[in-house]
């Protein structure tokens, strides 16, 4: 074989893994952005997707076995902490913040609502070792880990290694959540050509172009940037946001830009879930920032009702996985 | 012909061994230039203190001959850690021993190792080296007690972190050296001490002007002894 020929297979293989990777798992549709996420670098691997969603559903990440990152990231509710403003721990411990939903991660390049967090494999970290969230720390989980064949077993499978690391953990974790894309909501419908809005959704969804669509820009409904949307701080929280991580001033109660996918499955909503309902969240906006009038609001909600995904919130891929250990 | 074989052998190995020389390279920290263990007593000055910890990252460390690289030694990132004898230890066997008068390595892990994610090894989380409510390596940590410290415990803990912009607190030393197959370096705690004790600064935990302070102190810290 000349050495030309054997560049060129190596180019065609690569090109086949490539499109093996896309087809198989990381399924999007066409007028969604390119991930930010490199998945040349990290492909993914069904092994360590499944590996990553039993530790995800599994509350030996805590101190007392309580707690699994499923407590406050349920499927059900678009991985988010539904009914919760800020979210409990272990020992009933409350949190300072609104879980988040999990879903097109790999379009986001910081984590967490101040973005304190700068890469995906390092989010578990804190939640891990936060005293009120999980209480534990990641060298506990891997040693508890360590413990149980059937873990053995997985990581063995996932990692060729039976040895259990605190990065095949985190880079496990980070290949499950990774797979969590919501892009099937009527909205996505409407863009493939598959379904059209009514008339209302419409109106809306002019209205949401106007004047929405900066922060949450589509198709993903987020810049992902920070941004202070005038929310008065909460006195008995003191939470400043992203000035707390930067240090400057400006950054004073910036918060993360949420998307506004899978909304009804995500409530409450802002950083501290002040809000339960999406009237209540429009109401903030129209009387600060943008006047509309009561038939805008009802047109613009009608549209942000398209952006719920029941394909991705009730997705069995998705949800617990067994294991015994 | 078997025997011929066998010297053919015998002459490749020892070229082999013949041209590959060993490096070592050992740390080792004082206060008042007196080799520390953890927890035991030192006196520097009117300071009395123990060391409970000493941690930290020793990146890309190289041989160079005035500024023309020679040579790596050992892996990317290596985590000295006080509690692992073993760790104080880099050597590297090297294939073409040219010459070298200056060794050059960086206190902490550059910014773009800091946000590629999990690694393994000595950079795997476990170690306690990295800030998991803020994104980050902690670049030097140094623990103890001292009967001085006005704190819980009487403990100073000194975590010298952060990558972004002006609060990057990585340091590169670069220390002249007589060529030769082993090289000690001696960590004199010394001024890091001082500062925390004249600056009153017992509990160092975020990035930040406190932090970069003293990551300036770094490469004045490391001295080469017989």
């Amino acid at each position: 074989m000349t050495l030309k020929s054997i560049v060129f297979l190596t180019f065609i293989w690569g090109l086949m893994s490539f499109t093996d990777i896309t087809d198989l798992w990381l399924t999007y549709p066409a007028h969604f952005p390119n991930p930010t996420f490199d998945f040349q670098k990290t492909p993914l691997d069904s092994t360590k997707i499944l590996l990553g969603r039993i530790l995800f559903y599994d509350p030996i990440l805590s101190k007392d076995n309580s707690i699994s990152c499923a407590s406050c990231h349920s499927p059900y509710n678009a991985f988010a902490h539904t009914d919760h403003e800020l979210s409990h721990g272990i020992f009933d411990a409350i949190g300072t913040r609104n879980a988040p939903a999990l879903f097109n991660l790999a379009w986001q390049k910081e984590f967490m609502w101040d973005g304190a967090i700068n890469h995906i494999d390092m989010q578990a970290l804190a939640p891990i070792s936060h005293p009120g969230e999980m209480g534990s720390s990641i060298n506990e989980v891997v040693s508890k880990l360590n413990e149980s064949n059937a873990y053995k077993d997985l990581f063995q499978k996932a990692f060729g290694e039976k040895t259990i690391t605190g990065a095949k953990v985190l880079k496990a974790l980070t290949q499950f959540q990774l797979t969590l894309i919501s892009a099937n909501a009527k909205y996505d419908k409407v863009k493939m050509g598959k379904d059209s809005f009514s008339l209302q959704e419409n109106n809306g969804y002019i209205l949401f172009k106007k004047n929405c669509n900066t922060c949450h820009q589509e198709p993903l409904f987020s810049t992902y940037q920070f941004a202070n949307n005038g929310l008065p701080v909460d006195t008995s929280l003191n939470d400043f946001g992203r000035w707390q991580v930067t240090g400057q001033t400006k950054d004073s109660l910036h918060f993360k830009i949420p998307s506004l996918r899978n909304l009804s499955y995500s409530y409450p909503y802002m950083h501290d879930g002040r809000f339960k309902t999406l009237r209540e969240v429009l109401n903030h906006y129209t009387e600060q920032i943008i006047p509309l009038t009561s038939n805008e609001k009802a047109d613009i909600i009608a549209f942000l009702l398209t952006l719920n995904d029941a394909d991705f919130v009730f997705d069995k891929n998705n949800k617990y996985y067994k294991i015994i250990h | 012909m078997k025997t011929a074989i066998f010297h053919l052998f015998i002459l490749f190995t020892s070229v082999t061994l013949d041209a590959q020389k060993a490096l070592s390279i050992s740390f080792f920290p004082t206060i008042g230039h007196t080799s520390i263990v953890l927890d035991s007593n030192y006196q520097l000055g009117d300071i009395s203190l123990s060391i409970s910890n000493l941690k930290f990252y020793i990146s890309e460390l190289a041989l160079y001959n005035n500024d023309t690289f020679v040579a790596g030694v050992g892996k990317k990132h290596h985590l000295f850690d006080m509690e692992l004898p073993t760790s104080g230890f880099i050597s590297q066997e090297m294939a073409e021993p040219n010459p070298f008068n200056n060794i050059r390595f960086n206190i902490g892990i550059d910014s773009l190792t800091h946000s590629a994610g999990a690694f393994e090894g000595d950079l795997d989380p476990i170690h306690g080296m990295y800030w998991s409510w803020q994104s980050g390596y902690i670049h030097f940590k140094l623990e103890g007690t001292s009967p001085a410290c006005p704190t819980r415990q009487n403990k100073f803990q000194i975590h010298v972190g952060g990558y972004q912009a002006t609060n990057n607190t990585i340091r590169r030393v670069t220390l002249p050296v007589v060529a030769s197959s082993t090289l000690n370096i001696e960590i004199a705690l010394d001024k890091i001490i001082q500062r925390m004790f004249g600056r009153q600064l017992f509990q160092m935990m975020s990035p930040g002007p406190n932090a970069v302070a003293m990551a300036d102190l770094f490469p004045q810290i490391f001295q080469i002894r017989k």
